[in-house]
Order: structure tokens, then C-alpha cells, then sequence
């Protein structure tokens, strides 16, 4: 009993390292910078959210608020390919399959990392998909009452709110999805962001997406937690449009059952 | 006994879904047919280190000498620097002319194309998928 014990609490033990060290080659030390120490217990000042943070969640939460019918004649058209409603990336039409930008906050679901960088007058989010900057505004402006539309919103506010970073963005472009699934949103999405770093290797962050032509209701997402890779950096990570075809026509195509022209 | 390895059992069910980043792959459940590991034999035409996925492209022949076209879906670009693979590493790896046995799922569609799992070149070097469906261990 007690060496069969033993030798599934070595394989146990086992698993976790192997499970562990495969985890840690998704980030690397870069030699240029050195090891950057690491770990909950590193103290942290809450009200800098500076760092290089990585994620791996795919949307607000599981279930947006019921549509409206604006709402659900976007969803339907939307054929993605993640989630219940996959299909093929080849016979769906997600705007990425043609290198069209993510949008915001979709960027943030991409499984990509993104720095966040402190400047006098603004935070700004260096994302590594398409190398892509979101400025968030610290400096007391107000947001524009009728922005034009941008795929990562017109413009962002931020204030702290205690410990909590609260930012304000208006003004999305509505070709982008929300997130893989395929959720639309419309111009007049108000998207409201709350940065509440728990300790030093964990951000985390909920959104609340207020848009009465798309839903119902105030969309509150989940607690979406964003880890710190202390040691990474960020690459040059382009949506190549010649790149893609290549890909589309040697790959996914095929793959989809669609025959090239 | 039984107690201990339902227990055991337990924890490294947790262990494994916590340590193991869950990661969103673009269709390759949808395109792929992820319950059947296949191996097919070629020689490299091309290897692309390009996004959105880096690609294998070998030919097979048949014993009639009937040549057919594959191509194999691979890592990211950033997935490979990620795992400290470099763009002449990869190159040098898969040198058009190289005799390679391909491991990967078949699509669905009955197309020449797998998402990639392992290679395994004639001189006995191995390449790996860094993560993804197409992993294997």
C-alpha cells in the first residue's frame, strides 16, 4: 500500500514539473534583459500596472445578455470559427481571416501578450498582435460625445478609483467582433474597463460593455486575470496580408474542404 | 487503495488544468480530425515561417510514382521564437530535398493536409509541435 502510495505521488509529482516547465517555455528569458525576479510574494506598488501581462481567456464571460434584434441579425451573420457555432475557418468570414484588426477588446482574447507602459499623460497598451498602441488618456479629458468610429475605440479615459484603474472608451468600429465567438457590438458601445492589480504577477480586470442597440442589458464580464511574464518580451507579431493568402491557399482552404481558384 | 488513487487521480486531474495554459486555436478542431494521429512520408518541398501559422509543404509518392502535395499547419512564428527555435534553426531543419516522415491529424475534408504533431528527418533528428492540437505528449 505505502509503495504504491509513493510511486503515485511521484508521478504526481512528475506531471507538475513537466506540466510547469512546458508552461515556462511560453516565456523565456530574454539575455538582454536578464531574469527579473518573480512571484506573488515580490511587493508591488498597486497603482502601477506596468509589465508585460498574458492571458488566456476568450471572451467577457460565457453568456452575453439576450440581443436585440439589431443585435442578433449581426450574431447570426458573424461564422466564426471558435466555439458552438465553429466552422472551418475557410467557409467563416472572422475579419482576422483577411488580416482585418482585432478591434478592441478582442485583442486582449487573442492569447498574444501586451505591455502596459506609463507616460506622463497617458497609460498605453503595446499590444505584440500587429504591434498595435492603445492610448488610455490620464490627463482630465473628457470623452467626445459623437467620436468617430476606431477599431481600437476613438478615444480612452482613465482615473484611478482607489486601487482600481477605471477606463472609459467610446467610438469602436463595428466590423470588429468582441471576442472569437462572433458577439458583435455597434458604434455605440460604451466600454467600461476596471485594472485592479492583486499582487505583483496578477492583474486582473472586468468590463462592463453598455450598448442598447446590440443588448439588452449591461454585459458584466468575469474576472479576467492577466499574469505577468516578468522575463518575456514583446515580438513582432503582424497579420501579413500576402502572408495569409499564402496560408489560405496552401492550408486552410484545403483543409476546409474549399478548392483554390 | 482505492481511496488513494481516486484521490491521487483527483489532484493531478486539477494539477493538469491548472498548470496547462488553455489556449484558443483558430478552427483546427473544426478543420482537423483530432482523434487520429497519422504519419505520411515525403521529401520538403518549402518550409514558411509566416503567420498566421508557420507551414510544411513535402511531396509523397506513391509506389506507381504518382506524386501528391501535402501541407502541414505548424506553430505560430512567435510560438517557435517563444520556444528559442530561430528562423535559420528552422531552415536548416527542413531543407527542401530532405527526406521527412510527417506525424499530424488529417483534415477533415480529405485534403493532403494535417495540423502538424512531429517530423522526423531521415538522419534521425526530430522536431516537435510546441503546443497546440497537433501536440501530442
Amino acid at each position: 500500500m505505502r509503495n504504491s502510495f509513493t510511486r503515485l505521488f511521484t508521478a504526481l509529482l512528475v506531471v507538475l514539473l513537466v506540466s510547469t516547465l512546458a508552461f515556462a517555455q511560453r516565456g523565456r528569458p530574454d539575455a538582454r534583459r536578464g531574469v527579473q525576479p518573480s512571484g506573488p510574494s515580490v511587493p508591488h506598488d498597486p497603482h502601477d500596472l506596468t509589465g508585460i501581462w498574458r492571458g488566456n481567456t476568450q471572451s467577457l464571460s460565457n453568456a452575453p445578455p439576450p440581443m436585440t434584434a439589431w443585435g442578433k441579425e449581426q450574431f447570426d451573420a458573424h461564422k466564426p470559427s471558435y466555439g458552438p457555432r465553429a466552422v472551418p475557418p475557410a467557409l467563416g468570414n472572422d475579419p482576422t481571416g483577411k488580416c482585418d484588426p482585432l478591434g478592441y477588446p478582442r485583442i486582449l482574447f487573442f492569447g498574444r501578450p501586451f505591455e502596459m507602459i506609463q507616460t506622463k499623460d497617458r497609460i498605453l497598451q503595446f499590444f505584440e498582435w500587429g504591434r498595435a498602441l492603445r492610448e488610455i488618456w490620464i490627463d482630465g479629458r473628457e470623452i467626445p460625445k459623437d467620436p468617430d468610429p476606431k477599431w481600437l475605440g476613438n478615444t480612452a479615459v482613465g482615473k484611478w478609483d482607489g486601487d482600481t484603474f477605471v477606463v472609459d472608451t467610446v467610438g469602436f468600429d463595428e466590423r470588429a467582433w468582441i471576442d472569437h465567438f462572433g458577439n458583435p457590438h455597434s458604434e455605440d458601445m460604451h466600454l467600461e474597463e476596471r485594472y485592479h492589480r492583486l499582487d505583483r504577477d496578477t492583474l486582473e480586470v472586468v468590463m462592463t460593455i453598455d450598448d442598447p442597440k446590440t443588448y439588452t442589458k449591461a454585459w458584466v464580464s468575469d474576472k479576467l486575470t492577466f499574469r505577468l511574464q516578468a522575463n518575456d518580451k514583446i515580438r513582432e507579431d503582424f497579420c501579413v496580408p500576402s502572408e495569409e493568402e499564402s496560408f489560405n491557399q496552401g492550408v486552410r482552404n484545403p483543409a476546409g474542404g474549399v478548392i483554390n481558384k | 487503495m482505492k481511496t488513494y488513487l481516486i484521490v491521487v487521480s483527483l489532484l493531478m486531474a486539477c494539477l493538469l488544468t491548472v498548470s496547462t495554459p488553455a489556449t484558443a486555436h483558430h478552427g483546427t478542431g473544426i478543420s482537423y480530425d483530432l482523434s487520429k494521429l497519422v504519419s505520411v512520408k515525403g521529401v520538403v518541398t518549402k518550409f514558411a515561417l509566416s503567420n498566421p501559422h508557420s507551414q510544411l509543404y513535402f511531396d509523397v509518392t506513391d509506389d506507381k510514382g504518382n506524386v501528391e502535395h501535402w501541407s502541414a499547419e505548424m506553430n505560430a512564428p512567435t510560438n517557435l521564437e517563444r520556444s528559442g527555435f530561430s528562423r535559420r534553426q528552422m531552415l536548416n531543419l527542413f531543407t527542401p530535398g530532405s527526406e521527412v516522415t510527417v506525424y499530424g491529424f488529417r483534415s477533415k475534408s480529405g485534403a493532403p493536409v494535417v495540423v502538424f504533431s512531429k517530423a522526423v528527418l531521415a538522419d534521425g533528428r526530430e522536431f516537435k509541435s510546441q503546443g497546440g492540437p497537433g501536440n501530442i505528449e
